[in-house]
């Protein structure tokens, strides 16, 4: 099982994704260049968050046009796992790889805290080992964050169960407040049709130790490191 | 609102100019999902 995390002029959170797969999955891993063309060698890709191309156009608009990109669209196309972090969701949306577009927050400020999001599914390789339902406090830090996507889109979306996490109150109840960033269905991460590909605002792993202020993100990698183990 | 003004040197008529500029709007510059896009030529 091999991991590999992208970096792109201007992220930041590629140590953080790295620190994770290395110290807590346990599995080897790579820093991916985002030149790089080859990704035959890995079994997932994490798209970390930060400010690819300093957010110039969108955020996300310019990473979209690096030479991996095309890679990683054929590797998710292949089945192959893609996890999309915060600005690697926006890179996400921005290529066409999930639907919809995240734009300024509500109140147009740069959000950095911890929130609470909801567990919408467990059908998905990234989820199945947590509980539906159940509440996970992760931090957000983004400007961008605010989900959009037309009725058509939504509709799909929640009729294919394919809302994964929604941005909720400490009761796991779906509030105006709890929704800071004022996205559409509090939808704080999604993923594919095919269900391999999966892009969230908030930052899992930045949630992997207590001393962090939370170890709630560590679920996530944990059901993505099982299912790669049972397809190995 | 934002503008983009880019600069094409050399010999291109109004058409083959707005063709170019369309293309950019539409696969560099835009997100269609939260945007639209206009094209004015001047020469």
């Amino acid at each position: 099982m091999k991991f590999g995390v992208i970096v792109f002029p201007g992220s930041n959170c590629d140590h953080d994704a790295y620190h994770v797969i290395s110290k807590h999955v346990g599995q080897p891993v790579d820093f991916v260049w985002h030149r790089e063309t080859d990704l035959s060698t890995y079994d997932a890709v994490i798209i970390p968050g930060g400010f690819s191309y300093g957010d110039y156009l969108r955020a996300g608009a310019l990473a979209r046009f690096s030479p991996v990109m095309a890679s990683v669209r054929e590797f998710a196309d292949g089945g192959g796992f893609v996890l999309g972090i915060c600005n690697g969701f926006q890179i996400l949306c921005e290529s066409g790889l999930l639907p919809g577009a995240l734009i300024r927050n509500r109140e147009l400020h740069f959000i950095c805290r911890h929130v609470n999001v909801r567990v919408e599914t467990t059908e998905t390789p990234f989820t199945h080992e947590l509980r539906a339902g159940s509440v996970l406090s992760l931090p957000i830090a983004h400007a961008e964050g605010n989900y959009v996507c037309d009725d058509e889109t939504y509709a799909e979306l929640a009729g294919e169960d394919r809302v994964v996490f929604r941005y909720c109150d400490a009761r796991g109840e779906l509030t105006e407040e709890s929704n800071l960033n004022g996205s559409r269905a509090a939808i704080a991460g999604i993923c594919s049709r095919g269900r391999n590909v999966l892009g969230l605002m908030p930052h899992p792993e930045r949630a992997c130790e207590e001393l962090l202020g939370s170890a709630d993100g560590s679920g996530l990698f944990r059901s993505l490191s099982a299912t790669l183990a049972a397809l190995a | 609102m934002e503008f983009a003004k880019p600069l094409m040197e050399g010999s291109l008529d109004e058409a083959r100019a707005r063709e170019l500029a369309e293309r950019m709007g539409r696969d560099v510059l835009s997100n269609p999902v939260i945007e639209d896009f206009r094209v004015e030529v001047e020469s």
